[in-house]
């Protein structure tokens, strides 16, 4: 972070800092914020990793190609890619897996929720709140967070790795099922581990709810996925906050994406007002908290938390409520195991249009394939979570620069990158990184 | 422990090893990492000693392709390795920095780097890390042969 004075008019000057690299998130992007004269008058978050032409690449290959093409958007959540793609086209083809099938993918979504909201909570963003600059310094005052975290990513790590084939870009999921159900003694040898790290989880909670957490509250209309019965993962309707509430596929109808000139992600914003919206665990948790484990409502309560949530600094609380949910559901779906008839559904012949929403760690994720007669898949259209919070991000921080403009040129940087960090931004998922430059006139 | 991904280049080193010294020393724990952070340091954890065998980029490096450079982990000169920016090019670096930080590294605990031209897509070593690879493993296999 650099910081200088530089005269622009008489009587007037421009102060700017620059960070080079807005550290702690995943991708490559920079944020650009205008003062003048006292007032704000922009704030952009610039994402300039380039392109990275995924939706092309999947033209003119297999559908049955497309699980294993979109895992490679990210390293974080390709799960959610690969399963996006999956339910998608199973919509289109008319399949429909077995309940043990649907178990499994519900397991494998616990691992990848644990995977990702664990290394943000615990070495991404606890370094915001407790005044540290990496995970490599908060280790050394505050050892057992870290520890404790690293062995529950590592539980989560392992739920993927079994079910996958390996904890990153999992390998067997296709569709229509899994190349190869593991044997149920080996989900039963997690257990251990898995109620270790559920308790782990919950201290977690508690941890966190104790942090020094920023006010801030924002009306958001929140977006996310409900489904009848369960918390939200592959399945049920997309829901507001505003009311809307709608079947996946309806999803282009009320949701655009536009192109801004500085950055290289898509902007989406809600038709036809083009207003921003909210994704992600925070929305999930808002939309949803009924859809919790009692044990996971009865944590939520204990730490005052059963209430909507609109403070996005507390995003750090409900990520770790999302994380002992997640063990939470995982270990009843391997106390309860169903196994599947088969590995996978036979895949039909066939074209048309498939589309799907799922709820990725950072929120929900659309996919949107139009595949030939031969199979082949003609168009794609894959509008990530991190596109869809762009302009919500940007909103946020214009609300929190114009009532903190008191605080030095540091701390607000320091604050801005937090609030960017409440939304765990995936900017190479969403191109896909951040450079910070603040500039007072 | 070797680190690396059979599927990009030279990056297959470490795998290369470890095919190798599991042949040799059969009665030596060797674990295969692909070097996720979480699992680097729970593999860290128990160890008395601990090598790690891992690729690392001749260019960036400033070494020839083929290049092997024996290091101790405990170096106070390895100490402050930063974060990247990105979590998902975290590596073997920033674990060995966070578990400094956490007091979990091994009392002996040796990096074997060697260095490698060609990290693109596809397998296969390239003949100066092939060398350089067997190398390691001779020297290896005959200080931990007969443990």
């Amino acid at each position: 972070m650099t910081g200088k004075d530089i005269p622009i008019r008489a009587g007037l000057k421009t102060r700017r800092i620059d960070v080079d690299y807005l550290a702690r998130v995943e991708g490559e992007g920079a944020l650009m914020v205008d003062v003048v004269d006292g007032e704000l008058r922009d704030v952009q978050l610039k994402i300039f990793e380039p392109p990275r032409f995924f939706e092309a690449f999947l033209q003119g290959r297999a559908l049955t190609e497309a699980p294993d093409i979109t895992a490679r958007i990210c390293g974080i959540c390709p799960v959610a890619y690969m399963m996006t793609a999956v339910h998608a086209l199973e919509a289109m083809l008319g399949i429909r897996p077995d309940e043990g099938i649907r178990r499994l993918r519900r397991l494998l979504y616990c691992g990848e929720w644990i995977e990702s909201h664990v290394l943000h909570i615990c070495m991404l963003h606890a370094p915001d709140f407790l005044g540290f600059d990496d995970a490599i310094t908060l280790a050394r005052e505050h050892p057992d967070v870290v520890k404790r975290g690293l062995r529950m990513k590592k539980a989560g790590n392992d739920i993927v790795k079994l079910l996958g084939g390996r904890e990153i870009h999992p390998i067997n999921v296709r569709v229509g099922g899994f190349y190869k159900i593991p044997a149920v003694a080996t989900f039963i040898a997690l257990l251990d581990e898995l109620k270790w790290a559920r308790d782990a989880a919950a201290e977690t909670v508690f941890w966190a709810a104790g942090l020094d957490i920023p006010d801030m509250h924002r009306d958001y209309e929140f977006v996310a996925l409900r489904h009848d019965s369960d918390y939200p993962f592959s399945e049920g309707r997309i829901v507001s906050s505003r009311g809307l509430d709608v079947e996946m596929a309806q999803y282009p109808n009320h949701f655009a994406e536009h192109q801004v000139p500085h950055s290289n992600a898509l902007h989406s914003v809600r038709k036809p007002d083009n207003t921003p919206y909210f994704v992600g665990p925070m929305a999930r948790y808002n939309l949803n908290r009924d859809r919790l484990s009692s044990a996971t409502r009865k944590l939520a309560c204990e730490v005052g938390f059963d209430r909507t949530v609109d403070n996005p600094f507390e995003s750090i609380v409900v990520r770790a409520l999302e994380v002992f949910q997640a063990f939470d559901e995982a270990i009843g779906l391997i106390d309860n195991f169903v196994v599947p008839a088969r590995a996978a559904e036979v895949v039909p012949a066939g074209g048309g249009v498939g589309m799907a929403a799922t709820e990725a760690p950072r929120g929900l994720l659309f996919h949107r394939y139009e595949v030939g007669e031969d199979g082949l898949i003609t168009l794609a259209n894959i509008v990530p979570p991190t596109s869809q919070n762009q302009l919500t991000i940007e909103e946020d921080l214009r609300d929190l620069v114009a009532s903190n403009l008191r605080l030095s040129e540091r701390e607000l940087t320091m604050r801005c990158e937090q609030a960017i960090r409440n939304y765990d931004p995936c900017i190479s998922c969403a191109t896909h990184f951040l450079r910070l430059q603040l500039r007072h006139g | 422990m070797t680190v690396g991904n059979a599927y990009r280049g030279d990056d297959g080193v470490g795998p290369y090893v470890f095919t190798r010294l599991s042949e040799t020393l059969p009665g030596v724990d060797l674990v295969a990492s692909d070097g996720e952070v979480s699992g680097l340091i729970a593999a860290f954890e128990g160890c008395d000693e601990l090598l790690l065998i891992d690729a690392v980029d001749a260019v960036g490096a400033g070494l020839c392709p083929g290049s092997v450079i024996w290091l101790d982990a405990n170096d106070p000169a390895l100490a402050d390795v930063g974060l990247r920016a990105s979590t998902h090019a975290m590596g073997v670096a920033e674990a060995i920095a966070l578990a400094r930080s956490l007091g979990s590294l091994p009392d002996r605990f040796t990096v074997i780097a060697i260095a490698g031209a060609c990290f693109g897509q596809g397998q296969g070593l390239s003949a100066d890390v092939t060398a350089a690879a067997d190398r390691v493993v001779a020297e290896l296999s005959g200080r931990y042969g007969h443990a």
